[in-house]
């Protein structure tokens, strides 16, 4: 079918829980999609993920059908799940919480690249290793 | 669960350098389903987190790259967000023959007018009726379709397959519906079963050049040039002689293009029609 792209709602939403509550269903209610469909199909095709966040761009289209795609789980998240924390640090220059590998670094540098604005994977690195230190959190080796 | 009746607004402007912080400190304080609108990060509150929102905002306030003035909070009023959608969902009527409208609005049609009815609701795939291509094509097809002579439909890119169905309801006897979207073959199977036709239409996963069936009266694609032009040659051997074919999706400024193109693959254009941005074509197969 032909389809004519109308916008995008960007979001991000925990595997396999996103609801009609604020944002998701005031953010697709008003652009015309289908909200519940959204958060089924949503839900159904993260359950594996659960745990994680999931960044999600949603098309719409001129006759209110709907795609989406699913993206890297932020740095953030991951990082956190490497350094085995529940949460980073509030003053992260003085408080260092957490520690991670620069293998573990490079595995999500990995894993982000095709999401971040990095040319090379020692950029990527780079940026991960900028969030991590900005959470507290030590990059060893 | 109770639906809140409002919940607060944070929303937090960001650039290229604060994107990360914003969200890190958000997703730090637990706030995990996040908006981005407008150079805007926004999360909602249900009242029972309210301690938190003053704790994120002096934290976010802390940080040096964060200029205040880029930290706003105020009231959202929830609604049933579902059915406030629904409501912008009205049936469209195709040449007093076709009504296209979704499930909600079942009791209230009017079909007084003799319409048959099609039932879609929007989900995930093109063509429930509401863009100028699907109405364009269906103006075409209920008006050209004869079903003493036209017995077998291929629908090209079906998406929901509602060509499928209408020419169905029509009074043509089969429709073989091709798509290569796995998210439109499912819907299309729902729509099928809901719409009586299941058992007068095949699917496939497959492109035109793929399948086996050929002798077909009718060809129906609403797919883009890209597509349709390199696939005429498909097309026509697939058509019996004298088949039609209706296409759309094509744009008003590719017209001559198109039907250069359809008359270098001996196709007799019969009718043009536009609306919008978007051009319909019924042509013979010569």
């Amino acid at each position: 079918m032909a389809k004519k792209v109308v916008g995008f709602v960007k979001l991000q939403i925990p595997a396999g829980q996103a609801t009609m509550a604020p944002p998701v269903g005031p953010a697709l209610g008003q652009r015309g999609v289908n909200g519940m469909e959204f958060c089924k199909q949503f839900n159904a095709r993260t359950s594996k993920d659960q745990g994680l966040i999931i960044p999600v761009v949603i098309t719409v289209y001129s006759d209110k059908s709907f795609t989406f795609i699913t993206k890297t789980p932020p740095a953030a998240v991951l990082l956190l799940k490497a350094a085995k924390l529940d949460k980073g640090s509030a003053q992260s220059n003085r408080n260092k919480v957490g520690k991670v590998s620069k293998k573990q670094v490079e595995d999500i540098a990995s894993l982000k690249m095709k999401d971040l604005n990095a040319r090379t994977i020692e950029s990527a690195v780079k940026v991960i290793a900028g969030t991590a230190r900005s959470m507290g959190i030590t990059v060893e080796g | 669960m109770l639906m809140e009746k409002s919940y607060t607004e944070l929303e937090i402007a960001f650039n290229e350098s604060t994107y990360d912080l914003i969200y890190n400190r958000l997703y730090l304080n637990g706030l995990t389903t996040i908006l981005e609108e407008n150079g805007t990060l926004k999360v909602y509150l249900a009242e029972a987190d309210l301690p938190l929102l003053e704790k994120l905002v002096n934290e976010l306030k802390q940080e040096d790259k964060i200029p205040s003035s880029s930290i706003h909070t105020g009231t959202f009023e929830n609604k049933d967000w579902n059915t406030e959608w629904e409501k912008t969902i009205e049936p469209v009527y195709i040449h007093d023959k076709l009504v296209i409208y979704p499930s909600w609005k079942r009791e209230e049609l009017d079909l007084t007018k003799g319409n048959i009815p099609i039932e879609i609701d929007p989900k995930m795939s093109f063509g429930t009726g509401h863009n100028e291509t699907t109405q364009l094509i269906l103006e075409q097809m209920s008006t050209f379709i004869a079903p003493e002579e036209d017995k077998y439909l291929l629908d090209f890119g079906s998406g929901t397959g509602i060509l499928s169905i209408a020419a169905i309801k029509l009074g043509v006897e089969s429709a073989v519906a091709i798509e290569i979207d796995d998210d439109s073959l499912i819907n299309a199977a729902e729509y099928f079963e809901l719409n009586g036709v299941s058992g007068n239409v095949v699917m496939h996963k497959a492109d035109i050049a793929e399948i086996s069936e050929t002798g077909f009266d009718i060809v129906a694609a609403n797919i883009t040039s890209n597509v349709i032009i390199p696939n005429l040659g498909n097309i026509y051997d697939k058509l019996k002689s004298n088949g039609k074919l209706f296409v759309t999706g094509i744009l008003n400024e590719e017209t001559e293009t198109l039907i250069n193109e359809l008359t270098k693959q001996n196709f007799l254009m019969k009718e043009l029609k536009q609306r919008a941005e978007w051009s319909a074509f019924y042509a013979i197969k010569q």
